[in-house]
């Protein structure tokens, strides 16, 4: 490289990490963001620990049971009783309600990725001879203490209470099912089976991951602020009087909004951890996903930026917009599923076309199941990708409206 | 001849119908203090904001240091410092690090800000509050520091617009002994309402009024243009004032001594410019009387850029 060009982009590089040394000195002085940017999410933290931190409380609305269904039908019979089964418990009620979402699944691994997301609630599986075991126990007739020679197996994370709920509710209609089906009743032998690595992760662990990405995203607010308060004070017009490209003013708010992400992951990491998060994994690469993660909250910001003009309605929009994004995500709460395409094998959802769901899936998995970089490189891509996609639109906005 | 540096030619400005700014042509010379003058809306701000390059003209072309500006001419613009009009800092940065920071942009390593910074705050009296954010300065200090920022990069241009504009009178003293001070050193270029500001402080004075460059020339030269002598003022007093009967009265009492009449009717005031003008107070006095009014106070003063301009316009710069 000629000299003098290695000399320009050193000069460019430290005017970036002048204009961002200023912008963090403002950020500094301004008591509200801090409250905003820190003491928000910690404090989110912390009610989301009151609600759901209890194993024996928490939600409990949506029972998605997924069913391996390996039961082969007799011949001279229609349909297998496994089918039969399947049916009787999408068809199962409670007040009027449906009970269970089933969802039939080909293979275990499958399952197995679904229950740890958190996805579903169990895995049911219906052995091979469900079948013929109800028929020979129908035909040939036992006492009432007698088990019919079936294993049924219930696969689920005992430290999730929908698992807990699914469980009670299986045990009693099962019961009725082969009591239907043999004409009295039985002693069933269900057995259980954990997921490895779970059993004592609580929903307030679930949730701590979409929280820190909800910190994460009021970065937005803390981006509309910066640059609508340069331009409403004028001092965004001495910026260009003096020779700086919107490039570098824009450069130098993302790096100062990345040296903030940089604190508010450990900060909010810190604060779970403290009111009992149970982490397996890096809290580095759950720092380098947070940086990712403000790319789009710098997005979001630019983008509100462009269309208000006093501090306050940029600072509450931009938040209202990073935090609907988070909520809209699946981050924090179950939302509905919208299946849309298939994508490396999997299924995309709706909601996958937001950075937000793919950051806390992609910190859930490093924190709650130890999983390395490596591991999430899907995750990791797509918000990559997304984010940038935010970031750039954002910047393109900001640039050609004010720029 | 000095060296030009900066020269405008034929620059023009419309905001839908309006015209801000008409054919604009002048020159700028190295080392001077040149004054713009017009009265609030006359199209000095935008002129100024064209000549920095921060709205583009629609017409016509700026020339800085022999080099014709263009949209992206950031290294030319290095070499001017711009102090608004409205005070700009960062409510939320000490005197000292706004300053350093300024510095940073426009290209100056930590060190070297930091130096200027400190030595004009010293020079505008805000050494003291060096480590004090700006917006718990007073006015007059914001004002002192807004033109701190026009400086700390060194530039050989300075554009001052309305430098003195809400100002304590001790804090406008020592603006006005700062400007003073850069005369010769650079070349300061400085748009003010205020037509004695700009008589004691500009080598040259341009005077703009709805757009348009009505006059250019030193202070001496423009005020020699309203012819020689002094100007009578006389303060009216007392009841119902027939300003055409007056004026008559007076042009006919006057009239062979070649003097002007003119009657501020807002201000009470009977002007009257001429040769040894004084000679003329007796009359003055008896038209007065005779028309039913009392004579308050009576002043004698030179000719003003302020005449020069309602010779010019018909109207006064307040109006």
């Amino acid at each position: 490289m000629p000299e003098g060009h290695g000399i320009s982009v050193l000069s460019w590089i430290m005017k970036i990490l002048v204009i961002a040394r200023k912008l963090l000195l403002e950020l500094w002085r301004e008591p509200m963001l801090w409250v905003l940017l820190f003491v928000f999410p910690i404090g989110f933290i912390w009610m989301y620990d009151l609600a759901f931190g209890q194993t024996e409380g928490g939600m409990g609305h949506y029972f998605k049971v997924l069913v391996l269904n390996e039961d082969q039908s007799l011949p001279g019979y229609e349909g297998s009783l496994g089918a039969k089964l399947i049916d009787s418990l999408a068809e199962s009620d409670l007040e009027g309600q449906p009970l269970f979402e089933i969802w039939p699944v080909g293979d275990r691994r499958q399952a197995e990725i679904l229950l740890r997301e958190r996805k579903a609630a169990a895995l049911l599986f219906i052995p091979a001879g469900f079948t013929q075991a109800i028929t020979q126990f129908r035909r040939e007739g036992s006492s009432p203490t007698a088990s019919p020679p079936f294993d049924i197996r219930l696969l689920g994370d005992p430290g999730m209470d929908n698992f807990v709920f699914v469980q009670g509710y299986l045990e009693g209609l099962l019961q009725e099912f082969v009591q239907a089906e043999v004409g009295w009743q039985p002693t069933l032998s269900i057995s259980y089976e954990f997921i490895p690595g779970t059993g004592t992760t609580s929903d307030f662990d679930y949730g701590v991951p979409g929280l820190i990405v909800f910190g994460l995203m009021l970065l937005s607010a803390s981006t509309a602020l910066i640059l609508v308060r340069e331009e409403t004070s004028g001092t965004l017009k001495r910026l260009r009087l003096a020779p700086i490209k919107s490039g570098e003013l824009l450069a130098g708010v993302l790096v100062s909004q990345m040296v903030l992400a940089l604190a508010i992951v450990p900060a909010t990491y810190a604060a779970a951890i403290a009111l009992g998060f149970q982490s397996h994994g890096s809290w580095l690469t759950a720092v380098g996903i947070g940086l990712l993660v403000s790319l789009s909250a710098v997005g979001i910001g630019l983008l509100t930026a462009c269309f208000t003009r006093s501090e306050s309605a940029a600072a509450n929009l931009s938040a209202s917009l990073g935090v609907m994004l988070v909520l809209l995500s699946d981050a924090m709460y179950p939302v509905p599923e919208v299946p849309i395409a298939t994508l490396f094998g999997r299924t995309i959802q709706v909601y996958d076309l937001l950075p937000t769901a793919h950051a806390a899936e992609a910190l859930r998995k490093v924190l709650m199941l130890g999983e390395s970089a490596g591991e999430i490189a899907f995750e990791i891509g797509a918000l990559a990708v997304l984010s940038l996609i935010f970031f750039l639109a954002g910047t393109g906005l900001y640039w050609k409206l004010k720029g | 001849m000095p060296d030009v540096v900066l020269r405008t030619q034929d620059l023009t400005k419309r905001f839908g119908d309006l015209v801000a700014v008409s054919d604009l042509s002048l020159e700028v010379y190295e080392g001077e203090v040149f004054g713009f003058l017009g009265p609030n809306g006359a199209g000095k701000t935008t002129s100024i904001n064209m000549i920095c390059g921060l709205i583009k003209p629609d017409a016509g072309s700026v020339w800085l240091l022999g080099q014709l500006l263009q949209g992206g001419d950031q290294g030319l613009r290095k070499n001017v410092g711009v102090c608004p009009q409205e005070i700009v800092l960062w409510e939320r940065l000490t005197c000292l690090e706004q300053l350093i920071f300024m510095g940073q942009m426009y290209g100056l390593s930590a060190s070297r800000a930091s130096a200027s910074a400190r030595r004009l705050l010293e020079v505008l009296e805000l050494t003291d509050k060096a480590k004090v954010q700006a917006r718990k300065l007073s006015g007059g200090m914001q004002r002192r520091l807004n033109l701190a920022m026009a400086l700390v990069h060194d530039p050989q241009i300075v554009v001052l617009d309305e430098p003195d504009a809400g100002l304590d009178p001790q804090s406008r003293v020592r603006v006005r002994e700062y400007i003073h001070s850069l005369a010769r050193v650079k070349t300061v270029i400085l748009t003010t309402q205020n037509m004695d500001e700009a008589e004691r402080l500009a080598d040259r004075v341009g005077i703009i009024d709805h757009g348009k460059l009505l006059v250019l020339d030193t202070p001496q030269a423009l005020k020699a243009r309203l012819g020689e002598g002094d100007v009578l003022e006389v303060e009216l007093t007392g009841e119902a004032l027939d300003a055409g009967r007056l004026k008559a009265s007076l042009q006919d009492q006057l009239g062979r001594r070649e003097m002007q009449v003119g009657i501020d009717l807002q201000r009470h005031l009977v002007s009257v410019r001429g040769l040894n003008a004084i000679s003329a107070l007796a009359p003055i006095q008896a038209v007065i009387r005779e028309n039913g009014m009392s004579v308050g106070e009576v002043r004698l003063r030179q000719n003003s850029l302020e005449d020069v301009f309602i010779h010019l316009t018909g109207r006064s710069m307040r109006e």
